[in-house]
């Protein structure tokens, strides 16, 4: 069991792994993604692009140890490609010395790859002629006679580049290469050298999003002129895209006529089947794992829910003065009736759905109306049932893989952390002592541990919010406001419907529209999650996004993680909540309609 | 305090104030008025130049790629921080520059060491110490570990003037090497740029620090950073305000890790940026500068502390 400490490890980056084929595993639209149609991937950090770009790179060899396929991957790094942005260089000069650095790019990567499937260095005549061509594109008077020796040229090249770009009016201008000239040129050549079938030069660019607007432009005219072999796959997070121009008028990068996207985020049956993967290869190495997440994380039902938060005492309370009251029967049915629905008749009297003995005699009457309160609150009850008990660790558990699955949002990278935290949290406590350690049969990780790692997660996340942006400290500002409105709205049922976890935004326009600016930030960096609306909830209310707080936060503030209804939010309280705690108070104030506590202040301020 | 006999025996002095300091004959000074910070020393350039009749250069506005300066007769002139051509304009060939690092901007005096270098006679950076930091009151916190109000946002990397590696690693794993301070998160900001993830992690903290705490916040304020990473025990240490020690740091790192790519984030102080750029200067192919370009928050750097004056050139 021990070695399982490291399967769900590799959550920040799976791909640099020795053992990435064993690992990977196809995501839903991977047969679409293959072949020669240049494609965007849509998505956010952790669903997958990185993992998806990567499996065409020629490091990726089958079992004979030939490269699955022949892909280069490349980049867009900040802290590089903004360089061509600076002021100090002309207008002109920018995009060009920022093609001629595409153009290294690319064709070094691609020197590496011929240096690695060919494997010597005795080149023919055409291969000669190949790089021969190349350096007459990058000026390079010192032919080499070798990949390795191209790629090391190129790579001078590069550090040439980096010098002009330093100091552009100190020394004088390299020769540019022109367009994607050179890449074409040598991707053709290496198609025509070393590929054994018709499939594609991938050629990988990832992080589109950190590109300019004059340089997506450029580098929509290389998607624009693309042709066989080369085949472009680009990863970018929602939003990334900043234009479709391509440098020529009146003729953008258009769809899908010249590429087609996918939009990966969130699908939550790939993210099953990579950690089945996942459970598959530590069974292959001989651990006792179940082959299934589903009996992997062993879900706890409502009822056992409700005995473990202590629902027992508050019925038994209640049982006891219906007794006094003379309604033996009714404290008899609740004596007898399963935890979680007799914790469920107390709480629907709380939120003042009538009294508890007409709550209950409906229940005993009427099966049918009893299923649909089970079905519209039995959930949202279990939120209620610590409340007020102060010291508890555990106010609501969060367990079984539909319940992991939800916490994801369909982002492998979080699951897999998620799963890492649970094996990490079962090992401890199995090598303290504190927990039984895995008998004979198959490991299934207990719904405490499970509640535990939820919450460790979604704490650890919700501390990483500051640094996952410019306007990070904002942001976070702005989650532990929503998530405390939640966490009161649940845990506060009278007069409110159950589990609301989205809000629309209302108010002025400009008010609006920036809080919609803060709150997409908030969905880039996956603090939050902006769905379309499925219903109108009010006469006045107009077809716009819902946002809700990413389900990975959910454990933190002990609210729902599902996405249920929804409620509207004045913009502008929205705004002052992010900017201080006051404005914070003050939107709990206009939503619980009660003066702030100094509970909830230690929520909004830790 | 002689500095032009000082500094052909060391790199480095330090004063109490730097009234009582001589400087060569005809020296060039810049200096900062952006701020308003006590540690900018703004009253002794004032007496300095327009007294004493010192040429010298006021930063008194700042964008993003230019600085107004202001000379001593009050003439103003834009300079783009990132054109070096631009930078070395501001200097007579074989002057003797002195420039208050304290409170301008970094891609000024970052871009100098490059646009200077063989062009001035010689080159002093004068980096004056804060007293103190401004905290951050307990109910504006957003962690555990965020203790101080230093900078609200930051813009994100972006190179610094005169420093850019296009290259990246290549075949090379990576190193990185925060030089933490009290900002957790930033260091947590900058590590999440580096995807994949590097293979190790070399922090370096300040220490002496500024204060005798100092060191002590530093490492509290990055606890998330080393939980992260795992590097609790691999830390190193070099005076806060001491650039020369960084560098020097930065290369007993570099023979630890010597096939490793340094992604070297500067983080804490000032002094400690400085050696992150002395030594890129030497190994510009190996490794590279993160900053993430925060946007400091007016008036968190209070009090004037000791000033270091530092020997760039010769």
């Amino acid at each position: 069991m021990d070695e399982l400490d490291s399967m769900f490890a590799d959550y920040r980056s799976e791909w640099i792994r020795s053992d990435f084929d064993e690992r990977f595993v196809e995501p839903p639209y991977y047969q679409r993604f293959l072949g020669i149609r240049p494609t965007f991937l849509l998505g956010g950090r952790g669903t997958g692009k990185t993992v998806a770009l990567r499996s065409l790179h020629f490091s990726n060899k089958d079992t004979a140890g030939r490269p699955r396929h022949l892909g280069i991957y490349v980049k867009a790094f900040k802290n590089r490609v903004t360089a061509f942005s600076g002021t100090h260089l002309t207008p002109d000069t920018r995009v060009a010395a920022f093609e001629h650095y595409m153009n290294l790019l690319c064709c070094i990567e691609l020197a590496d790859m011929c240096h690695e499937v060919l494997s010597n260095d005795n080149l023919t005549a055409s291969q000669l002629a190949s790089i021969r061509l190349l350096c007459e594109h990058f000026s390079v008077k010192v032919i080499p006679t070798s990949y390795s020796g191209l790629y090391d040229e190129l790579r001078v090249q590069l550090a040439r580049l980096t010098k002009f770009v330093v100091a552009p009016r100190l020394l004088p201008q390299p020769p540019l290469s022109p367009g994607e000239s050179p890449v074409v040129d040598f991707a053709k050549d290496i198609h025509d050298s070393i590929a054994t079938n018709r499939e594609p030069i991938y050629i990988c660019v990832d992080e589109w999003e950190n590109l300019s607007e004059a340089q997506q432009e450029a580098m929509n005219g290389w998607i624009k002129n693309s042709a066989e072999p080369i085949s472009y796959k680009l990863g970018v997070r929602q939003g990334g895209i900043r234009t479709r121009e391509t440098g020529r008028s009146d003729d953008p990068l258009a769809c899908p006529a010249d590429y087609s996207d996918e939009d990966v985020s969130g699908d939550e049956h790939f993210c099953m089947q990579v950690v089945e993967k996942r459970l598959d290869l530590a069974r292959k190495r001989g651990f006792l794992v179940p082959p299934k997440l589903s009996a992997f994380l062993h879900t706890v039902e409502p009822a056992k829910e409700a005995q473990i938060l202590g629902s027992g005492k508050l019925v038994e309370r209640a049982a006891t003065d219906q007794d006094r009251e003379g309604h033996a029967s009714v404290a008899r049915w609740l004596r007898q009736a399963p935890p979680d629905e007799a914790y469920l008749a107390l709480h629907l009297s709380q939120r003042g759905l009538g009294n508890l003995s007409d709550i209950i005699a409906e229940a005993r009457a009427n099966d049918s109306a009893w299923a649909r309160k089970i079905d519209n609150y039995r959930y949202a009850s279990l939120f209620t049932i610590t409340k007020g008990r102060r010291g508890v660790s555990l106010r609501k558990l969060y367990t079984g893989s539909k319940t992991f699955l939800t916490l994801s949002g369909g982002n492998v990278r979080y699951l897999l952390e998620l799963l890492d935290e649970v094996v990490r949290i079962h090992l401890r406590e199995a090598h303290d002592g504190t927990a039984e350690r895995a008998n004979t049969g198959e490991t299934s990780i207990d719904g405490l541990i499970q509640s535990r790692a939820a919450m460790s997660v979604a704490k650890r996340h919700l501390d990483q919010i500051p640094g996952l942006s410019t306007r990070g400290f904002t942001l976070a500002r702005l989650v532990r406001s929503v998530g405390t409105v939640l966490h009161e709205l649940i845990r506060n049922p009278r007069n409110n419907a159950p589990e609301q976890t989205g809000f629309t935004l209302t108010g002025e326009k400009a008010a609006i529209e920036q809080a919609r600016s803060l709150l997409d930030e908030g969905c880039a960096v996956l603090s939050f999650v902006c769905d379309e609306p499925t219903k109108l909830t009010h006469p006045t209310e107009t077809q716009q996004q819902e946002y809700r707080l990413h389900p990975i936060l959910a454990p933190h503030f002990n609210i729902s993680h599902r996405r249920k209804r929804r409620r509207r939010i004045d913009a502008a309280l929205l705004i002052d909540a992010a900017e201080s705690v006051d404005g914070a108070s003050a939107l709990l104030k206009s939503i619980t309609g009660q003066k702030v506590s100094q509970r909830q202040m230690q929520l909004l301020s830790q | 305090m002689r500095w032009d006999i000082i500094q052909s025996a060391s790199r480095m002095s330090t004063v109490s104030a730097l009234d009582g300091v001589v400087f060569r004959g005809g020296s060039l000074f810049v200096y900062s008025r952006l701020d308003q910070q006590d540690r900018e020393n703004v009253a002794h350039w004032h007496k300095r130049c327009r007294e004493q009749g010192a040429p010298c250069w006021a930063a008194v506005q700042e964008s993003e790629d230019v600085v107004t300066l202001e000379s001593g007769d009050g003439r103003e002139r834009d300079v783009n921080v990132g054109d070096l051509a631009d930078l070395r304009a501001l200097f007579p060939k074989g002057s003797n520059v002195v420039i208050d690092i304290s409170g301008l901007g970094h891609d000024f005096w970052a871009g100098c060491l490059e646009a200077l270098s063989g062009h001035v006679s010689t080159l002093t950076y004068i980096y004056t110490e804060p007293r103190e930091y401004q905290r951050r009151p307990e109910r504006d916190k957003v962690g555990p570990f965020d203790l101080f109000d230093l900078s609200p946002r930051t813009m994100g990397p972006r190179p610094l003037s005169g420093f850019l590696n296009l290259g990246g690693p290549g075949r090379r794993q990576s190193l990185f090497v925060p030089l933490l301070g009290f900002e957790g998160q930033r260091t947590m900001n900058v590590l999440n740029e580096i995807d994949p993830g590097p293979a190790h992690t070399v922090p370096v903290i300040g220490v002496p620090g500024y204060q005798i705490e100092f060191p002590a916040y530093t490492a509290y304020c990055n606890q998330d950073f080393f939980e992260t990473t795992g590097s609790h025990r691999k830390w190193r240490s070099a005076p806060a305000s001491d650039p020369f020690a960084v560098k020097s740091i930065l290369g007993q790192i570099r023979r630890d890790y010597p096939d490793d790519y340094l992604y070297i984030a500067p983080i804490g102080t000032r002094p400690h940026a400085l050696g992150a750029m002395l030594y890129a200067r030497e190994q510009p192919e190996l490794c590279e500068i993160l900053f993430d370009r925060p946007v400091s928050r007016k008036g968190s750097r209070m009090g004037r502390g000791p000033s270091h004056l530092y020997c760039i050139t010769p």
